[in-house]
């Protein structure tokens, strides 16, 4: 009984603490506590934006918000992609019951 | 054995709540508690920016970030992370855009780089 | 049996409650303490690399929208100072930054953060451009 009001509290310092749970962006679409999978802009400004034909991603983890690792820099998107100039950047968030997070840069380019 | 756990817990507490080195940036992936250590992008404002081959140079600058919790309690930040001293150390003409890395140890220590890209 | 388990629960947060309040003066000492060189920060940048609430000497980017930037030859700094959290005063504009180093064009914004033991902190804008 004393391990599992530790570990509830445990959970409670992980998510009441914003240091485990949950991320910065300039779109944050609403999410669900649980389970969350989502899309949203990076890039806000799409004055003559034209995404072009190639897309590249790269990605950052988080396993019960205690140990994140990862590389979602648009450097690598863009490597991944084999992009030459970027046009437009979005990014994928997926989030099951605070267990494992990812976040996904998305690089739109030629 | 109780009073031994609240007290770790209340220490863990303290050290984890306080601890977490708090930083701004655009955009910032989930942190977590025990190791945190990701790059993410630091520009979010593209259009037909040069990349990968068409972004010849690159270098970067760190900050260090580090707080001694057992001793002085003092925490400590130090470093040069302008895009400026970022720049003139490859002699770069033309920023193209910018990257950063976020490494944190136990929110005891941590390391702020600035990747620069651009010809 | 649920209410077995309730009881038992309920029996430990309240020794639980009990050591708090027999350390409790100790953990407000130390809360206190923690705040004191917390790594709160007391004001906003687009970027701020991780802040030392104590000691705190670093420069950060302001001005993260690049296309085909050039850092300009000139330089420009302009800034605002915060005493004991109780006074602040200066200008940290764009504007006085660019005037002080006798600019008529920016190209990029750079910014330089210090802190010394919050007592004494002071944010100043660097501008460079021709």
């Amino acid at each position: 009984m004393k391990y599992l009001l530790l570990f509830s509290l445990l959970i409670c310092l992980v998510i009441f603490t914003g240091c485990g749970v949950g991320y910065l962006a300039p779109v944050i679409p609403p999410q669900g506590a649980l389970i969350s999978i989502t899309s949203a802009p990076l890039d806000t400004d799409a004055e003559n934006t034209k995404l072009g034909s190639k897309t590249g991603e790269s990605s950052s983890h988080n396993i019960l918000g205690l140990v994140a690792f990862g590389d979602c820099s648009v450097y690598s998107a863009a490597r991944d992609g084999g992009l030459t100039t970027v046009n437009h950047i979005d990014y994928k968030y997926l989030n099951i019951l605070c267990i494992y997070q990812c976040f996904t840069t998305v690089a739109y380019g030629e | 054995m109780i009073r031994k756990i609240s007290l770790l817990l209340i220490l863990f507490l303290i050290i984890f709540l306080i601890g977490c080195a708090t930083y701004i940036a655009p955009v910032i992936p989930p942190r977590a508690f025990i190791i945190t250590n990701f790059k993410a992008p630091l520009t979010t404002n593209y259009n037909g920016n040069p990349a990968g081959s068409n972004a010849k140079k690159y270098s970067k600058s760190e900050t260090h970030w580090f707080w001694d919790c057992f001793i002085t309690g003092l925490q400590i930040g130090w470093g040069d992370a302008d895009i400026e001293s970022i720049a003139r150390k490859v002699n770069m003409q033309e920023v193209s855009f910018a990257d950063y890395e976020f490494l944190q140890i136990f929110g005891i220590y941590a390391k702020f780089t600035i990747n620069l890209y651009g010809n | 049996m649920r209410l077995l388990c309730f009881w038992t629960v309920s029996c430990k947060i309240y020794k639980v409650g009990l050591i708090m309040k027999k350390y409790f003066s100790l953990i407000i000492l130390g809360i206190l303490i923690c705040l004191l060189v917390t790594g709160c920060t007391y004001f906003k940048s687009p970027v701020v690399p991780p802040w030392g609430g104590s000691i705190n000497i670093t420069k950060a980017p302001v001005d993260i929208t690049f296309n085909k930037t050039k850092i300009g030859s000139k330089k420009g700094e302009s800034s605002s100072y915060q005493i004991l959290w109780l006074i602040s005063f200066g200008d940290a504009s764009v504007y006085s930054a660019a005037r002080e180093g006798n600019m008529s064009t920016v190209t990029h914004i750079d910014c330089d953060l210090l802190n010394i033991l919050g007592f004494y902190m002071r944010y100043t804008t660097i501008v460079y451009g021709e």
